[in-house]
């Protein structure tokens, strides 16, 4: 069996050659193939995307927000949050053909075959390159959990369940009403 | 697609009928398969064992270390087959039946990316209500480990030690895990 230190390192060039919509993530130079999201899933990321624009269109500010957008950090890690904000003033700065650097807030959609890199690999270079807010949302519990950067370790500032608000501190104001986040609505 | 609320409730009573041996934990009220372990996560399961079994015998302690496979049963909804369980001599007499019936005092899971989802979050929040005193998780990919203990009835995360460093245990004082053993 191959050790880890005999495992092939992929870097943020090897992943760019991948096909363009490839499943994968490069976190600490693997290249970790995401889930196919499932309806839940993608119906929760289109509502915080909507909810996020939502709320800048009525303070009248541009921010940029995208869903699963390549995020260059390193040449070791290259990651697609399911939902990343980038504040009006740094938009210029790291938006380019991709992002390159720490977004303002990131947020991302548990799915429990790959939940291990949202909890630990992704929030620790999060952590590491600046990204001011961390959002997990938990589709299975319905709770969502907020980080908060301090002195350059992310703290649990809110745990919010099913039926409460959760409120961003890098988009102060903006609240977020987890029972319409969590409803599952099937068309007939 | 079945939506969460539709989908069959399975309970410790379908638990207890499947086969020996079969792969699965019963994690509120659904049958969550364990993957085959990898070498490195019965590597570390083994120099754990071994650790904890010297300190025990060494300081008189008696009280009880187990490997898995072993059925820990905490409520209608949820029995977990831990990697490693540590009960206290006080609480054999309680917990320890034909399987275990409550919270152990001590927890070890070794996670594994493909359900290290259920290790970090709803595990934990059982072993949280139920009373598991201490709960260590190693990362065998991050080469890390987490110990985490209870106070006011919450987790806080007591240490975090990386490879060179030792894992000291707070509910059983003296024993200090060193991660040179595991993580090369």
């Amino acid at each position: 069996m191959l050790t880890v230190e005999k495992k092939k390192k992929y870097t943020a060039d090897d992943y760019m050659m991948l096909e363009e919509g490839a499943p994968f993530q490069l976190i600490n130079n693997e290249l970790i193939m995401s889930p196919s999201p499932n309806s839940f899933h993608q119906a929760i990321a289109v509502r915080l995307s909507q909810s996020i624009l939502n709320f800048l269109d009525g303070i009248d500010k541009e921010g940029y927000v995208a869903q699963s957008m390549d995020v260059v950090f390193d040449v070791d890690n290259v990651f697609q949050p399911d939902v990343l904000y980038v504040c009006e003033e740094r938009v210029d700065a790291i938006v380019e053909e991709r992002v390159e650097g720490a977004p303002d807030l990131a947020i991302e959609i548990l799915s429990p075959s790959n939940a291990y890199y949202d909890l630990r690999q992704k929030k620790e270079i999060y952590e590491k390159y600046g990204v001011k807010e961390y959002i997990i949302i938990d589709p299975i519990l319905k709770n969502a959990e907020l980080f908060i950067l301090k002195e350059g370790t992310y703290s649990l500032h809110q745990k919010a369940q099913k039926n409460e608000f959760l409120n961003s501190t890098v988009l102060p104001g903006f609240s977020l009403d987890l029972s319409k986040l969590f409803k599952s609505k099937k068309p007939r | 697609m079945l939506t969460v609320e539709k989908k069959k409730k399975f309970t410790a009573d379908d638990y207890v009928q499947l086969e020996e041996g079969a792969p699965f934990q019963l994690i509120n009220y659904d049958l969550i398969m364990s993957p085959s372990p990898l070498l490195i996560h019965q590597l570390i399961l083994g120099e754990f064992y071994d650790a904890l079994k010297a300190f025990i015998r060494e300081t008189g302690n008696q009280g009880l270390v187990v490997l898995p496979p072993m059925d820990v049963h905490f409520d209608e909804g949820n029995t977990y087959q831990p990697d490693l369980i540590y009960i206290s001599k006080e609480r054999i007499a309680e917990t320890a039946k034909d399987r275990i019936e409550g919270a152990p005092d001590l927890v070890v899971e070794i996670l594994s990316p493909s359900n290290a989802y259920y290790d970090l979050i709803q595990k934990k929040e059982i072993y949280e209500k139920y009373g598991v005193k201490e709960y260590i998780i190693f990362d065998p990919i991050a080469k890390n480990v987490h110990l985490y203990a209870l106070k006011d009835d919450a987790y806080y995360l007591h240490q975090k030690a990386q490879k060179g460093e030792l894992l000291h245990s707070l509910i059983l004082p003296g024993f200090n895990f060193d991660l040179t053993y595991i993580f090369k």
